[in-house]
């Protein structure tokens, strides 16, 4: 193809440019999964091979075109999609999109075999994303802006999620005040380490299990959200708004836990 | 009350263990079907480990079954074995606990409900089986034939396959992946 049959197809592909995105019904949505090849349904269509879904919904995908000749890579795939065999070509990036994106936007076209794939990727991978053709590199940066903000804020969505997840997981965290071994030492004498220790825990309106140096403490669904008060002995080791895992580091190993049932006490401090 | 299903699988198990939650197993099998399947498949081990259970009338409620395979259901020899499973990206093993000679089948993963049918009409009597995760697909048919079949099944032998209420074996999807 020559540059005046480049400068034609770029001409069409932003003619064809518009705002236009449709989704697809509930019904009709198919779960999106590594291997799919897929049409978004965009003005107009763009169309991804999906490479990899994170456990928090990050879809990495490779865009593919119609529009071979606009792409830097050589390398060509052919389907038969909508009656008729079609020729696809990879863009020489990739995009990230959100999973509920790809799915509501999206319709599954066929499932790439496993070869398929890493063909793709290694030609992804080799393939320049710049090129001396003013018309391929016009079309490669027009594709690339189609993706761009969707990519930056699913990433940026999905770090959110995960920290999120994380800091759900890992709970609230307090510390164990070192002061209190001192301070109560008469009475934590009275509850040495036995042999056989029991590593959960059950307070007056707490749960807990021992692990390694702290004490994951779960709360009732009534204490969650609510403002409370956190006691060992007589000192208070947090006050404000319960969480349904609450973690105590730094818990002294030299003694039993189980005085902790009878001196660790959770108040409700409002209703 | 807590959120059971709120709490680590390995935290929720301590506690059981410890017996910290026997006084309110009846208040956990309330919400039975709001647990992930991994605290069922705890909760039950630990019920039939202790013979620990909560009312007859909670139990008929809960798994919508007859006042007969309630009692069963207590009195009931239950086995464990695990069984590989595949998908397209990893394979892993599913452990069960099969509870025998009880009248219906029953089982906590929505998924395999419908292979269930199969095994009943196959062995003739009904069983319960609880799994430790959730999964599809009919592999643990055959596993679950021999459980129900076998006395003494050797325990470092694993088995793949579905079964039709014949008891003819059919190929094992996936098997490579299984292997590794």
């Amino acid at each position: 193809m020559d540059d005046k049959d480049l400068a034609i197809s770029l001409k069409l592909y932003k003619q064809s440019l518009g705002k236009q995105r449709l989704t697809v019904k509930d019904s009709k949505r198919v779960p999106v999964e590594k291997g799919q090849f897929r049409v978004l349904l965009w003005e107009p269509w763009e169309y991804i091979m999906v490479v990899d879904v994170e456990e928090e919904g990050l879809v990495h995908a490779v865009p593919f075109t119609i529009w071979t000749e606009l792409t830097t890579s050589g390398l060509r795939l052919k389907l038969h999609w909508l009656k008729r065999d079609r020729l696809f070509a990879p863009l020489p990036f990739m995009v990230y999109l959100r999973k509920e994106v790809v799915e509501r936007e999206s319709l599954l076209i066929t499932k790439l075999k496993e070869e398929t794939i890493s063909t793709v990727l290694k030609n992804v991978r080799r393939t320049p994303n710049y090129s001396v053709n003013k018309y391929q590199r016009s079309f490669l940066k027009l594709v690339w802006k189609r993706f761009e903000d969707l990519s930056l804020s699913s990433v940026i969505y999905t770090h959110m999620l995960r920290e999120r997840k994380e800091s759900e997981q890992r709970g609230l965290i307090i510390q164990y005040p070192s002061h209190i071994i001192q301070k109560y030492q008469t009475q934590l004498q009275a509850y040495q380490l036995a042999a056989m220790e029991s590593v959960a825990l059950r307070g007056k309106n707490w749960l807990g299990v021992v692990e390694e140096g702290q004490i994951v403490i779960y709360l009732p669904k009534e204490l969650e959200g609510k403002k409370i008060r956190i006691k060992l002995f007589d000192e208070v080791l947090y006050e404000g708004i319960g969480e349904e895992k609450i973690v105590l580091e730094g818990v002294p190993k030299e003694y039993s836990h189980e005085y902790m049932e009878e001196k660790l006490h959770v108040e409700l401090l409002e209703d | 009350m807590w959120s059971f299903w709120k709490i680590d699988p390995v935290h929720f198990k301590a506690l059981l263990e410890c017996g910290k939650l026997d006084d309110l197993i009846e208040k956990i099998y309330e919400k039975f079907w709001d647990l992930p399947t991994k605290h069922q498949f705890i909760l039950i081990r630990y019920s039939k480990k202790k013979h620990l259970f909560p009312s007859a009338e909670l139990i008929k409620k809960v798994f919508n079954v007859s006042e007969k395979s309630v009692y069963e259901f207590f009195k009931g020899k239950y086995k464990e074995f695990s069984f590989p499973v595949a998908s397209s990206t990893n394979a892993e093993f599913v452990n069960a606990l099969l509870i025998e000679d009880v009248q219906e089948v029953l089982t906590n993963v929505k998924e395999v409900k419908k292979h269930l049918k199969p095994i009943k009409e196959f062995v003739g009597k009904g069983f319960w089986i609880f799994f430790d995760r959730e999964f599809s697909g009919a592999s643990f048919q055959l596993p679950t034939v021999l459980e129900l079949y076998v006395e003494n099944m050797p325990s470092d032998v694993v088995f793949s396959g579905s079964v039709d209420k014949n008891g003819k074996i059919k190929t094992a999807n996936r098997l490579e992946e299984k292997e590794n």
